[in-house]
This record gives C-alpha cells, structure tokens and sequence, in this order.
C-alpha cells in the first residue's frame, strides 16, 4: 500500500507468475525483496547462493482445505485413499498436509498429494482430477463463491496462525540500506494494524463514487463504489484488485477479506522463534535441505534465516484522510 | 492474394469461428471462453492499454534477438558454407545444439544477464537471439556450400574477383535460400518468445497469458492468443515482402 | 540508394523505434524521479 503515500520510499509491486523466476531473479541480483513461501525462504538461506532473510510476515492464515460441495468429506480422516492438489513441494501447504496425516496416522500411500498450478485448481476439482485442494486465497475462496466448493478446513481451525508467505531481503540490501528495510517492515505493520484494526477513514488517493468527480479519475485516484463498502479490508480490496498489485476481481477480493473476517489475518505479524522451529522441523523430515543436510557441525538457526530486528523499529502512520472530510463526502 | 483465395481463406476461418461459439455456448468468465467472449476481452485489455505494452515488449525482444541472429548468423553461416574445414570443425557443434529448445536455456540466461538494467529483457533476448540463430546459420551455410560450380567458374573466367566476387555472384545466388532461412527463423522466434515469456518475464504476451490465467480470466487468455496470432501472421507477411522484393529484383521471383 | 540499404534501414528505424516505445512503456526510461525506490515480489496467492 505504500505506493498510496506521497513522501518516503516508493515500493513498486512485481507481480511474478512462478516461484522459480522470482528465485532465479533473486539470485540474480535482480531482486532484493519478495514474499515467498515460508520453507521455500529457508531452503533459499540454507543453500546460501544469496544471502536472504525473512523480516517479517505479511499475513498469518489464508488457506484452506477446499473439497466439492457434494463431497461426502466431513473430516480429514474420510480423505484417507484420496488425492489432494498442493501449491508447491517447498509449500508450508505441504507441511501442513503431512501434519495432519501424521497426527491422523495416515501412511505415505493413503493421500497422493500431485503438485498443481493454484489458479487451476479450483477447475480441475470441478472436473474431478483430484477430490481435494490446499491452497492459499483466492483459490480456495474460488471454488466457494462460484458454488461447487466448499471449504473443509479453514487454517485457524488446523494450525492457527499458519504462516503461508514470509516477506524476505536479501542479506545485501540489509547491509547497504538498513533503513530502506525498516521503513517496509514498518509499512506493512502499519498497513495490517490499520487492516485489522481500522476505522472507516479512506486512505488518502482513495475516493467514494459518489463523491469523486472528472479530477479524481484525472488524477488516477482509486475510486470505490458505494454499494462495496468502505472498511479498511474493503478498502484494501479495491485496491489490491488492481493491475499492478493482484489483478483479480474485487468481489473475489472482498470474499476473501471478509467471509469470514478472520479467514485472513494482518497482524500478530512478528516473526516467532518457536513457529519457525516447527516449520523447519518439518522441513528437514520432508528432505528440503538436502543439498546440505542440518548437522551438528554446520547447523541451521532461527537467526540464520531470521532477521527480527527490524520489527523493534517505530510504527509509521498511514496517509489517512480526516474523519471530517469523510463525513463532508458522506452528506454530499 | 487472388478474390477465390480470399473468399476461401475466409471460409476456413468462419468455420472454426463458428464450431467454437457452437462448443462454447453458454460458458461463463472463467470456463473456456467462446468468441464473443474474446472479442470482449480483446476490447478491454485494449482499452487499458495493458496490451499495447505487452505487444510492444514482446515486437521488441523478437526484433533484437532477430536482427542479431541474424546479423552473426548470415556471415558465420556463409563463411561456413565456402571454407569446407570450418564447416567440418564447427557443423557437427551447430548441428548438436539446434535441438535444444531455446526455453531450457531460460534458468541459465536469467542468471548469465542477472544484476544489470533490463535483465529480464537481455535474458529473453538472447533466447530469442539462439532460437533464429541455428535456423538462419544452418541456410545461410546450405546456400552457400550448395552454389552451383557453373556460376563460380564462368565468373572466375571473365575475372570477377575478391569483393566483387561475393557482391555479385556468391550473395544473389545464396539470397533466395538464406531469405526463406530468415522468414523460417522469424517465425521461430515468435513462437519462442512467448512461451519464454511465461516463464521468465514480468511483461510480454507470454506474461499477459499467465498472468489473466493467474487472475481466473480465460477471455484475456484467449483475447491475447489471437494478438499472438495476428502479430505472427503480420511478422510473416512483412518477410515474405521483403522476400517477394529481393527476389524479384534478381529476376529470380518465384512463379 | 541501393535496395539492400534501403531493407537495412527499415530494419535499424524499427528496431530503434520499437526500443525506444518499450523503455517509455514498461521501464519509465523517461519519468524522473527523485524518490528512493524498490521492487517488492509477490505471487498473487496469499
């Protein structure tokens, strides 16, 4: 969101189309900051070819287990003997799934989990190519608004709090321009604060419909249609839908960010030490790390893929209109 | 194009228009799209002006790894094509590596043009740059080792020599042969870029395909694989014009 | 002027063009700016 404000930093959003051209861009040099999946970010600490660090979280939950409307499906345990699509290999989507079929005592044969493209999920569940899908939003929200879906677990009811993306920097753009990472991190605990927690102020550069005029479109301000609503997540809907963050449907969006609220989460943002321990935990038994295995000689640590200390830094403020200024808008 | 020709091609076309608004019937945003969908699409993302870059950055990468492949390829290949020693040192390495497509080279070329501006275009470029290259090496050398003796001793006997020589005698006689390479290399290259836009870009008609297919919108996937097939058919037709004009100005126009 | 030349310099014209249109388009080659900047990543999934 911090594209919205007039001073400070400008953060351009890159919307990739696959993980390894965002891993490879990194690499590169190309690029030095990204939200990029959890196990994905460790595994990229642990090979070392370029030095990065998770600094905070984006989000916290925002998936779900999503099987068809008809499905006889109640619980976990009635998947057993079935196939189930995840995102990626290295996703804590995976994780999550042999988690839960350790804690079900499923056996590796009891669930074939097929690594599928997330936007064609929601379609190859229509069609049967596979009887249930793990996924991060919208994909799952997906199958539900267009009715042949259903969700069967949301994240908060299996590994509350689960961790999906992790915003991490390369160690490089953290030793030449520490504040530059500062004032992201403290950007977007500002943005999930006012998310969570907001009232109904606009963002400055946002606009009520009924309230903009031929400058607002002029001036390229975001406008909001009256009838969508105008809370913070609504708010942040409009804008997310755009082309240059997600490119989806707002409706999508608004599903997403409000059936239910806490379907996705903006705060509790810290990076904490035991939840990382868990993942790589995981992460180690799945044979992420292969390439350079986690001995007591060369070992793997929170703080070798973690830096917290930009979390500590002062909480910036948004652009926010005045409460005033909204009331005149309303009244008009 | 003669009125019959037209009339005919144009016939071809309904047909397939109208078999896939038949099998299309009823489907919404999201499901494959039908034509009128498309055409929809086409309007909005032309309207945005999302397709103008996209088009533009894809023209863009074609026209440089082209005009190099090209540029490197034509000399090489006929320099392969008149000394029989290069061509038997280094046709066997051509021969190898024209089978490679292009887009396995991707994960190395992002890495090979990593940390300077315009990175990801270097990258696509010199995909592109492989994809015409072989092609293009691989006619220019045939045109040239092909030549007919005829020529060469009758221009040797009224004393053409050194740059004359190749002015006139090696370059018309190879011309027509390297043309069709170039007009084969292009299209190549077209089809290359935009699956190596899927891959590696952030902008491009390979991109827009991924992308509308990340955003659950199949009318701009479709909308932007008839500008795919319309930018290629214009690309193809501007070389078969350059073709058609060489070629006749050597007498050599083909029927 | 030879016909060859001419071949060549439409060549030169377009690609010179069509560079220049894609660096005003997709890289803001032409639209100063004097804040700090940098690209943040994402897929769009959560």
């Amino acid at each position: 969101m911090t594209e919205q404000s007039t001073e400070g930093t400008i953060f351009h959003s890159k919307r990739y189309t696959s993980w390894p051209s965002m891993t490879e861009d990194i690499d590169a040099g190309n690029l030095h900051a990204a939200f990029i999946l959890a196990p994905l970010a460790m595994q990229m600490a642990r090979q070392g070819k370029t030095k990065v660090k998770i600094v905070h979280l984006g989000h916290r939950d925002g998936t779900a287990i999503v099987v068809p409307t008809d499905s006889k499906v109640e619980s976990f345990a009635d998947l057993r003997g079935t196939r189930m699509a995840i995102p990626h290999r290295y996703a804590n989507q995976r994780i999550l799934v042999e988690r839960m079929m350790a804690e079900y005592g499923f056996s590796e044969d009891d669930l074939k989990l097929i690594d599928y493209p997330p936007p064609e999920m929601p379609a190859a569940l229509k069609a049967g190519a596979f009887e249930s899908y793990i996924v991060g939003e919208p994909f799952a929200a997906k199958a539900e608004m267009d009715g042949f879906g259903r969700v069967l677990y949301h994240t908060k009811d299996i590994w509350p709090n689960f961790i999906s993306c992790v915003l991490i920097v390369t160690q490089d753009l953290i030793d030449r321009d520490p504040a530059l990472v500062q004032e992201l991190v403290s950007g977007i605990t500002a943005s999930g604060k006012w998310l969570d927690e907001g009232d109904e102020r606009l963002l400055s550069g946002l606009v009520m419909e009924s309230a903009s005029n031929q400058d607002d479109v002029d001036s390229g301000k975001v406008i909001v249609p009256d009838e969508f609503g105008r809370t913070p997540r609504l708010q942040a809907a409009v804008i997310a839908a755009q082309r240059r963050y997600y490119n989806q449907n707002p409706e999508l969006l608004k599903f997403v960010l409000t059936k239910p609220p806490d379907r996705v989460k903006y705060t509790e943002l810290e990076l904490a030490r035991d939840e990382f321990a868990e993942i790589q935990h995981w992460a180690e038994k799945l044979g992420f790390f292969d390439s350079r295995p986690v001995t007591e000689d060369d070992p793997f640590d929170f703080l070798d893929y973690c830096d917290p200390r930009f979390e500590q830094g002062r909480l910036r403020d948004l652009p926010l209109q005045d409460l005033a200024s909204a009331a005149a808008e309303g009244a008009q | 194009m003669s009125p019959r020709a037209l009339l005919l091609g144009t016939v071809g076309f309904a047909i397939f228009i109208l078999s896939w608004h038949l099998a299309t019937l009823g489907n919404q945003i999201g499901d494959l799209p039908g034509p009128a969908m498309t055409v929809r699409g086409l309007v909005q993302i032309a309207g945005e002006g999302v397709l103008w870059e996209n088009v533009v950055a894809s023209v863009f990468r074609v026209a440089w790894g082209f005009c190099l492949a090209a540029g490197i390829g034509i000399p090489l290949g006929m320099a392969f094509g008149w000394y029989p020693r290069l061509r038997e040192t280094f046709n066997p390495l051509v021969q190898s590596l024209r089978p490679i497509s292009p887009i396995a080279w991707l994960p190395f070329a992002v890495i090979l043009f990593g940390g300077i501006r315009m990175s990801s275009d270097l990258a696509a470029i010199f995909l592109l740059f492989l994809s015409a290259f072989f092609p293009i090496v691989t006619a220019s050398t045939s045109a040239v080792a092909s030549l007919d003796l005829k020529y060469i001793r009758s221009a040797r006997n009224f004393g053409v020599d050194g740059l004359a020589f190749f002015r006139r005698v090696v370059l018309p006689a190879s011309l027509p042969q390297i043309l069709t390479g170039l007009r084969l290399a292009l299209g190549i290259a077209w089809v290359v870029v935009v699956a190596a836009e899927m891959l590696g870009v952030e902008s491009g008609l390979g991109y827009q395909v991924m992308d509308s297919r990340n955003a659950l919108r199949m009318d701009f996937v479709s909308a932007a694989m008839v500008v795919i097939a319309a930018i290629g058919l214009m690309l193809d037709m501007a070389m078969a014009r350059v073709e058609a004009t060489a070629l006749a100005r050597r007498g050599m126009s083909r029927r | 002027m030879s016909q060859a030349l001419k071949i060549l310099l439409c060549f030169a014209a377009f690609l010179a063009g069509v560079t220049l249109l894609h660096g005003w388009l997709n890289l803001a080659w032409f639209e100063p700016s004097n804040r700090e900047q940098l690209t943040v990543a994402h897929l769009p999934v959560t």
